[in-house]
Order: structure tokens, then sequence, then C-alpha cells
């Protein structure tokens, strides 16, 4: 009896890792797993992008930022930014509130005039502030509203990914974010993204995005943050390079920080 | 510079000074301009400007920061300079109150694009030789509190005790007297609650103080230019449908006296879209401004002086006809990252048809250089409101560069 027992105990642990391995991967847990990846509770850093053309000249952006996962129970994120410098841009803010069962409400702050704009939600396919972000890119879209397909497994930086197709279900998510498809290397360990390619509304590769230099900001809840990203635009060739430094676990910010009254402060 | 404003200068001078900063700095920044008209009315050929501006900042703490800013203006064709207060002010902020903001600042009400019948404390500079909003928009000495109330909602509330004219062409071979209001004896008060959020942003206010236009009143031998006392009551909403942003406002304006040559009381009223794509904006806007029961006083008066006064505030204030229709709209776009800048904007009036067409161009160079190219035209008949600044038309080219 007790060698029939271990007999099947070993059969067990031979046959259990290969018929897992050959399950189906879910491609829309992973995604949904990256979504919530990098969900902090709430940080606050300063960003520094280099912008750079073709022929190799620079400019820079710097920019205070501050995030957090508004009270409501669900995963909606407030987003706000305020420059630092260039000169003609000092000042200026930026508040995004994600609304998962809405439109996110977007407002910019122009200190030359005083005052807070509104901004129409859906033109998320427009560059950040002149940068080779969207705002669409500001926070991940909503895992929902793509069909996803796990294609292989793949290095890239010597870690393992999953390599994940992400299709608009609909032609309003793809028009407004500018994205016919995209493709996405989700990290083993952490789900985060460490490269990413968009394509353009003709199905052509619009940008590539490289992630880098992963900081576990909350390792309570595995929730981390890409403090290094660059995004090239492969149709011009200018790119962007995105530097998130001091970043702090902010518990103490409230959702009445993220308020246009706080932006026109 | 009034004795008050020098006093309140040195105060916040000194504290910044004496008192250890989380952070401070100093920006700065030089600009050229030539045009090729002048904004007196004339038909002068040739006018360049030239500007520093310095703004220094201090973070005191995370509830209380200091602003000290100015500008040195020169108009290159008259040497004339200006002194002007960019914003100076000392603010504090707590968790009961969003922010006290004392001294020199902006108070810009309404959602709609360029005009705005809330906008009740911001003065005008339309002399200046810079022709884009932010360069006219004027800075005030007040005070304003802004409170949160409940969530999304808050009350701002705003005491101006120094009155600052609107500055408008005017070019008559006529002495004109200026009578300007004692803001400290009669402070302009306004009151207005907001709210945000949920894909609509909406406002009510209400306002006690000035109108910061002047009006002008005819005598046997010279042109009085004052400015009335009024009570404003307003309304602004923005609100996203889809890709298409809807934006209206609209104002009562009630002068305490009105007689003959003065204006009467009217509603002013804008409302229209905003849409963008791919980095082209456009926006147009529909305006009407409706004056009950006009009265046309204009030409009645055996003294030209008066009847150059009537008909001078009909044109200035859109009450040649008791409704006046007219329309903005503004077309832009961006290349190169952001770093060229294109722009279209055309106002106007119908009935009778004056227009006002303005397009630029701007190139930043660097992230401290930028160079604009534009150009101003206006038509319409002598008697009316753009057609009056046809000879103000120009071709403009300005540099600036950040220090």
């Amino acid at each position: 009896m007790t060698r029939i027992v271990f007999t099947l105990v070993l059969m067990m642990f031979g046959i259990l890792p290969i018929a897992m391995a050959n399950l189906p991967i879910d491609a829309n847990y992973l995604m949904s797993k990256n979504f919530i990846a990098g969900k902090i509770s709430a940080f606050n850093g300063q960003v520094i992008m280099t912008l750079i053309n073709e022929q190799g000249q620079q400019r820079e952006r710097k920019m205070k930022m501050w995030s957090k996962i508004k009270s409501n129970g669900d995963t909606d994120t407030e987003v706000m930014m305020r420059f630092i410098s260039p000169a003609d841009i000092e000042n200026t803010g930026f508040l995004q509130i994600e609304n998962s069962k809405a439109d996110d409400d977007i407002w910019v702050y122009l200190p030359a005039l005083g005052k807070t704009r509104r901004m129409v939600a859906n033109n998320k396919r427009d560059s950040f502030f002149g940068t080779d972000f969207s705002y669409g890119d500001v926070l991940p879209p909503a895992v929902e509203k793509y069909n996803h397909r796990y294609l292989r497994n793949e290095k890239v930086d010597e870690e393992d990914t999953y390599v994940i197709e992400s299709i608009p279900k609909d032609t309003k998510t793809r028009d407004d974010s500018g994205y016919s498809k995209k493709i996405s290397w989700i990290d083993v360990g952490n789900y985060m993204e460490r490269k990413v390619e968009y394509y353009d509304i003709s199905g052509v590769l619009l940008k590539t995005q490289q992630s880098s230099d992963f900081l576990l900001i909350e390792a309570n809840r595995k929730r981390w943050i890409a403090s290094s990203r660059e995004m090239v635009n492969r149709q011009t060739g200018h790119k962007t390079i995105y530097k998130l430094e001091n970043v702090t676990l902010a518990e103490d910010l409230k959702d009445s920080f993220f308020t246009t009254q706080t932006l026109e402060k | 510079m009034s004795n008050l404003s020098a006093s309140f200068l040195i105060i916040l001078v000194s504290i910044s000074f004496h008192v250890r900063a989380d952070y401070e700095g100093v920006d700065g920044w030089v600009r050229l301009d030539f045009f090729s008209s002048t904004r007196t009315l004339d038909s002068r050929f040739g006018a360049g400007s030239a500007e520093v501006g310095l703004k220094y900042y201090n973070d005191i703490s995370d509830d209380m920061k200091i602003r000290l800013g100015g500008e040195l203006y020169q108009d290159l064709r008259d040497g004339e300079t200006k002194l002007k207060f960019d914003e100076t002010y000392w603010q504090i902020h707590s968790n009961r109150i969003d922010f006290i903001r004392i001294g020199w600042q902006k108070v810009s009400w309404g959602k709609t694009d360029g005009l705005n019948p809330t906008d009740f404390f911001t003065p005008h500079d339309y002399t200046i030789l810079q022709p884009f909003e932010e360069d006219q928009r004027r800075t005030i000495p007040a005070i304003r509190v802004d409170i949160p109330v409940f969530d999304a909602h808050t009350l701002s509330l705003v005491v101006e005790p120094y009155f600052i004219a609107e500055k408008q062409p005017f070019s008559r071979d006529v002495h004109v007297i200026e009578q300007k209001p004692d803001g400290l004896r009669h402070p302009q008060i306004g009151a207005r609650w907001l709210s945000f959020g949920d894909n609509v942003d909406w406002s009510i206010s209400a306002f006690h103080g000035f109108l910061n236009s002047p009006i002008y009143e005819g005598s046997d031998n010279a042109l009085y230019r004052y400015y009335t006392r009024l009570n404003g009551f307003g309304a602004d909403i923005a609100k996203n449908f889809n890709r298409w942003g809807f934006r209206a406002e609209t104002a009562w304006l009630q002068p305490d006296h009105f007689n003959e040559s003065s204006i009467q009381p009217y509603l002013y009223s804008v409302a229209g879209i905003d849409h963008g794509d791919n980095n082209w904006n456009v926006n147009f806007q529909f305006v009407a401004h409706y004056t009950p029961n006009l009265k046309d006083n204009r030409n009645t008066s055996s003294n030209p002086i008066t009847n150059m006064a009537t008909q001078q505030n009909a044109i200035n204030f859109l009450q040649l006809n008791e409704i006046q229709y007219g329309f903005t709209s503004r077309i832009s776009n961006n290349w190169l990252n952001q770093t060229l800048q294109g722009e279209i904007l055309m106002m106007g009036y119908f009935n009778p048809g004056n227009t006002m067409t303005r397009a630029s161009i701007t190139y930043a160079v660097s992230d401290n250089d930028s160079v604009t190219l534009g150009g101003e035209l206006y038509t319409g008949p002598n008697v009316s409101f753009f057609g009056q600044m046809k000879s103000n038309r120009t071709l403009f080219v300005a540099y600036r560069h950040s220090l």
C-alpha cells in the first residue's frame, strides 16, 4: 500500500508540471496583472524628459509629478504634473482623473492666462507637450477594451517576457488612442512592460518604448514603477527619454489635492 | 507706483530675504518686437518695443509662497518706458482654505475662448504693441480667497482695492479728461461658485464694482472718460461630448446710473465648440450682445463732442443695434514635436459686418529662444468695433529669449 501511494506521488510530481506547462497562457490574465502591477497607491517624484530629434538636438522638460489611486475602491488613477522648466512652460499644470466607466477628465493650467482649461479627453493620440508620449500613454488603457493574444516568450535585456498582442475591440478605442495594435513584452517576474511596439491606424509601426530600472515602490502589494523609459517614433526618428527621480511613496496624499484649484495655486 | 504698492513690495522683498525658503529661484526674459503699424489709430509706419521681465519665486514652505515679478517695457518709437507688475503676491494655504493670495495677480474668470463676459476683474491693455491675449491681460492688486465648500465645489472671493482701467486705442484731436474711481473708497468685490469634474465644469458669479472699459461723455469743450459702477451676474459651463468640447458663458451687466450718452444694461453671451485631432485644434464660437429697449442717442445733440462720445460708446459697447451678433474662430496646429506652432484667429460682428483677422507662426529655435511672425487685418466701416481700427493693421516679428 505504501509502495502504491509513493508511486502515485512520484507520478503526480512528474505529470503535473508537464500538464501545467501545456496549459494555454491566458493573455487577458497577463494584461490584467500588467495593469495592476503599476497601480501604486500614491507617490510623487520628479520627471525629466529629454527630447532628441534626428539631428541629435536636445530639449529638456522637467516636471514634478503626483499620482494616486482614487479612494472610490476602483483602480482609477489621478495624476497631476507641474512643469519646472523650460521657462516658456514653467508652472504649466496638467491634471488627469481616470474614469474607467466614462471618459477621463483632463485639464491644463495655462499660467500666462491664469486659467484652467478642460481638454477633450478623446484626444489621447495627441502628443503630450511635444514629447513622443501621447496623452493616452500617461495612464495605461483599460484591459477590457482590447482583444489580447499571447504570441510567445522572449528575452528582453536578458529577462524572460511574455509577448502579448493587443488589438482594440472597437473603432472608438482605436481612433481615440491612435493605435491599431500594440505588442507588449511583459516581464514574467513583475508583470511590467519591458518593451512595447505601437502601430498606427494604418497598421504601420509608429513607436517603440523600452522601459528599465524598475523600482518596487509598494513591496506588500507588489507594485512597481519604471524609472526609465525611452520612446522612439519610428516614422520621424524623434525620441524622448523619460527619467523618474526622487520617487517617494506618498500615503498622505488626498483626493482633494487632485483638483483644478491645486492647479491654480 | 502708488505708496501702497511700494510698501507692499518692500514687505514682500524683506520677507523673501529674511526667511529661509524650501525652494527659490529667478527667471527672466528679453523680448524684441517690430510692428509695421502702431496701435494709436494713425497710419504711422514702423514701431518697435523692447521688454525685460524678471520673476522671483520663493516657496517658503508647503503652505506659504512669495512671487515677485515685473516687466520693464519700452516703446522704441516714443521712448516711453513703463514698469508693470507681473504676479507679485504672498500666498498661504491650509486644510480649511485652498489659498489666500494677496498682491498683484491674475483673476481670470470664464471658460470660453478669447471673449469672456464673466471676466469682470481683468483689464486689458489694447494699446500695447504685442497682440496676444497673454500680453494684453493685466494683473490686478487684489485679495483672493478660495474656499473648498464640499466635494469638487469651491467658493472664490475677490476684493480689489485699487482700480486698474482698461486701455483702448483712441485718437482724437480733442482734449480728454479722465476720471478714475477711488478703489480704496470703493473697492470692487466679486464672488464665484465653481464646480468641476464628471465631464462638466460650471460656475456662477456675481460682481460689484466698476466697468474696466471707459465710457465717454461730452461737454462744451472737453471729452470726459470715466468708468461707471455696475453690478454683474454671470455663469459659464464647459462640457465634453465625445470628441467635441462645448463651452458657453453669459453675463448680465447693469450700470448703476446710465443716461442718454452712457451705456445701457446688456446681456453678453458667448457659446461654441472646440475640437482637436492629431495636433489640429478648431474652435468656433457664436457671440450675442443684447441691449433691451436700446435708445439710439447718437447724433441727437447739437454738441459735436457729445455726439462723438455717444457714437464711441455705442461702438465700443456693441450698442449700435439692440442685438449685435458676432463670432470667433480659431484654427491652430503644431508640427515638429510642437516646436513649430501656427494659428489663425478671426473675430467679427454682423450688422454692420466688421472683422479682425490675426495669423501667426512661432518657431522654438531652442528651449530658450523663439521667433514669431504674424499679421493683423481689420475690416468694416469706420463706425464699427473693428472697422475703426483699420489703420492698426500690421505685420509683426518678435524674438524672445528666456534667461
